[in-house]
């Protein structure tokens, strides 16, 4: 288990993430396509920390921590793709609206 | 920072590499060192690496106006779909049929309830409405139930239609689907006359298609029915007919003997469909049903044994393969009601029902046909065209049916690839949004364009000419002795 995952008394798991690495965003993202392996919850701990909490919906707690582990890597995943759609995002919405333009 | 980077998405492939796709679909593989420096704006601009981004236009060290327009260019071509509105439009001419088939999405009703026929005046409105469609190409579908058992009404909306379009002069083109058990000689003359194509039903050798599709008189259809497909090309010609099939829990681990069994019939295409969750198949489920997992695994043992069957020089295309490999290979549109953003739901194609309730897709009709009426547009009786197909629930509707704005596809690196289908959604998981992470046809959508991009991946030359075949839609030819390697 990494130092950022904390086990709770009642089973969850709790993984603190730093705003400062990770917007809001892409947190959400990546809890979003979690929800099918396990119960997740997302909430503010502090002005710089995120807390996901993660519980079984069946399991081994072997298998949660490989869980929390595959999201961490989802979370750098989508940070990166926040990092693009704040560098280009206006740029494709240009390509879009040409693409839809009145051909003159 | 020497260059800018352009609109991307990406997913992980294999281990340590990266898929990667522009605004437009065009892909590269990349290593995710590759991808991390990418995005720090740390590649080497004298680098291969670099050249490789630039030519699929995932970064420009150019004026990035210029590269816009280009894309812009890409983009319109690939939605060219969109450009002439509802092309298709699917009428169903009775809910009565003959068959008995366990796996009936439409909701059939018995073979003597006429209560449930389209009758001429509603005929002359579908037709009517039909021809206030923008599009310069205009395709008639009829369905049913069995069509066939109100011919007299499919003939009067061809040669009302025909009419129409002495001044309309759109391309008009018929097609009657048909399980083909009620047709003869005097039928077949009137659809050579008219240019009308059929679509029929097989689903596999005789004692598949018999367990999936039993007509009400008797257990076997099949002989019938592959009786009747020779004679309807001795007047249209083998081009004239098409068969589709529907995959049941019985024909699941037997797709290569149906794949066989469609060649056996002279026909060089398939369509490997799954069960889609409507009418009777729905209430069937758990006789009929499998999982989405067991369909895909499947599915993938039968493309590569027809791959195999092409290599040892057969044509025959895997017709769902061919649609993902066009869009995955070529900058070309793709219209594919089921599977396009935006949706193809009422603006690509449209089901008028035997009383003149117009749905926005052949799914929303089964749908309603079990009671539920969510995607309605109207009646041909009560509403104009404009109130149909321009009204706040269409536009809502496509609205909430791009892939463009919905969560994970937005950023999904196959979203080129993949389509909409906001009645799938609602009737599978409660909301036309659907959620990606548990829809089954995401997981199938996602997994075969996996391993088809896995097949590419793999540079088999003759593999590869196969896959081309498929999209080109010609055998391949053997380049030194000039001819089709294919009978």
């Amino acid at each position: 288990m990494n130092k950022q995952t904390t086990k709770l008394d009642d089973g969850r798991l709790l993984l603190s993430i730093n705003k400062d690495m990770y917007d809001n965003e892409s947190v959400l993202r990546a809890a979003h396509k979690f929800t099918p392996h396990c119960y997740l919850h997302v909430e503010a701990l502090s002005p710089t920390i995120i807390g996901v909490y993660f519980k079984s919906k069946e399991g081994s707690q072997a298998a949660m921590e490989e869980i929390v582990d595959g999201f961490c890597n989802e979370l750098i995943d989508e940070q990166v793709r926040t990092g693009v759609e704040k560098a280009c995002g206006q740029i494709r919405d240009q390509i879009v609206k040409k693409a839809f333009a009145p051909v003159e | 920072m020497s260059y800018t980077l352009l609109p991307f998405r990406f997913d992980r492939f294999n281990g340590d590499e990266v898929f990667i796709t522009n605004e437009v679909g065009e892909f590269m593989f990349a290593s995710r060192s590759d991808l991390e420096r990418l995005v720090t704006y740390g590649l080497d601009p004298d680098s291969e690496t670099f050249l490789n981004f630039k030519a699929k236009q995932i970064l420009t060290d150019t004026a990035v106006e210029s590269v816009i327009e280009m894309l812009a260019t890409k983009y319109r071509t690939k939605k060219a779909f969109l450009n002439n509105f509802t092309a298709l439009h699917m009428v169903v001419a009775t809910l009565r049929c003959n068959s008995n088939c366990r796996c009936c999405q439409v909701s059939r009703k018995d073979v003597n309830d006429s209560q449930v026929d389209m009758d001429k005046p509603t005929a002359k409105k579908v037709v009517d409405t039909i021809f206030k469609s923008p599009s310069k190409a205009v395709k008639i579908e009829f369905q049913g139930g069995e069509p066939l058992l109100n011919f007299k009404i499919v003939k009067y909306i061809i040669e009302y239609a025909e009419w129409k379009n002495l001044f309309a002069k759109k391309r008009l083109e018929f097609v009657i689907c048909t399980n083909l058990t009620l047709i003869n000689e005097s039928t077949l003359k009137y659809l050579k006359k008219h240019h009308v194509y059929i679509s029929t039903s097989l689903d596999g050798p005789k004692d598949l298609h018999n367990r999936n599709r039993p007509l009400q008189d008797t257990d076997d259809s099949y002989d019938i029915v592959v009786e009747k497909i020779a004679l309807s090309r001795q007047y249209l010609g083998n081009d004239g007919v098409s068969a589709l099939m529907t995959t049941s829990r019985f024909s699941l681990g037997n797709l290569k003997d149906v794949a066989d069994e469609y060649i056996a019939q002279g026909f060089n295409e398939i369509f490997i469909r799954a069960l889609n969750p409507y009418g009777f198949a729905k209430r069937e489920g758990s006789w009929l049903g499998y999982s989405i997992e067991d369909f895909v695994a499947r599915y993938l043992e039968a493309l590569d044994y027809i791959i195999q069957i092409n290599l040892r020089g057969t044509y025959f295309v895997e017709a769902f393969a061919a649609l993902l490999l066009t869009r995955i290979l070529t900058p070309f549109s793709t219209g594919f009601v089921d599977m396009q953003s935006p949706a193809g739901t009422a603006i690509s194609g449209v089901i008028y029902d035997y009383d003149g309730n117009v749905y926005v897709s052949d799914e929303a009709r089964m749908l309603a046909s079990t009671g539920d009426r969510r995607f309605l547009m109207g009646n041909v009786h009560k509403n104009t065209y404009q109130e149909l197909f321009n009204s706040e629930f269409i536009r809502s509707l496509i609205g909430s049916a791009c892939l463009e704005c919905l969560p994970q596809c937005s950023a999904c690196a196959f979203q080129s690839f993949c389509g909409a289908d906001p009645v799938r959604n609602y009737s599978e998981q409660g909301d036309i949004i659907g959620h990606r992470s548990t829809s089954d046809v995401c997981k199938r959508n996602r997994m075969i364009i996996r391993y088809l991009l896995q097949l590419i991946r793999q540079k088999n030359e003759r593999v590869e000419d196969v896959l081309w075949s498929w999209v080109s839609r010609r055998p391949i030819v053997d380049d030194e002795r000039g001819v089709s390697c294919c009978t």
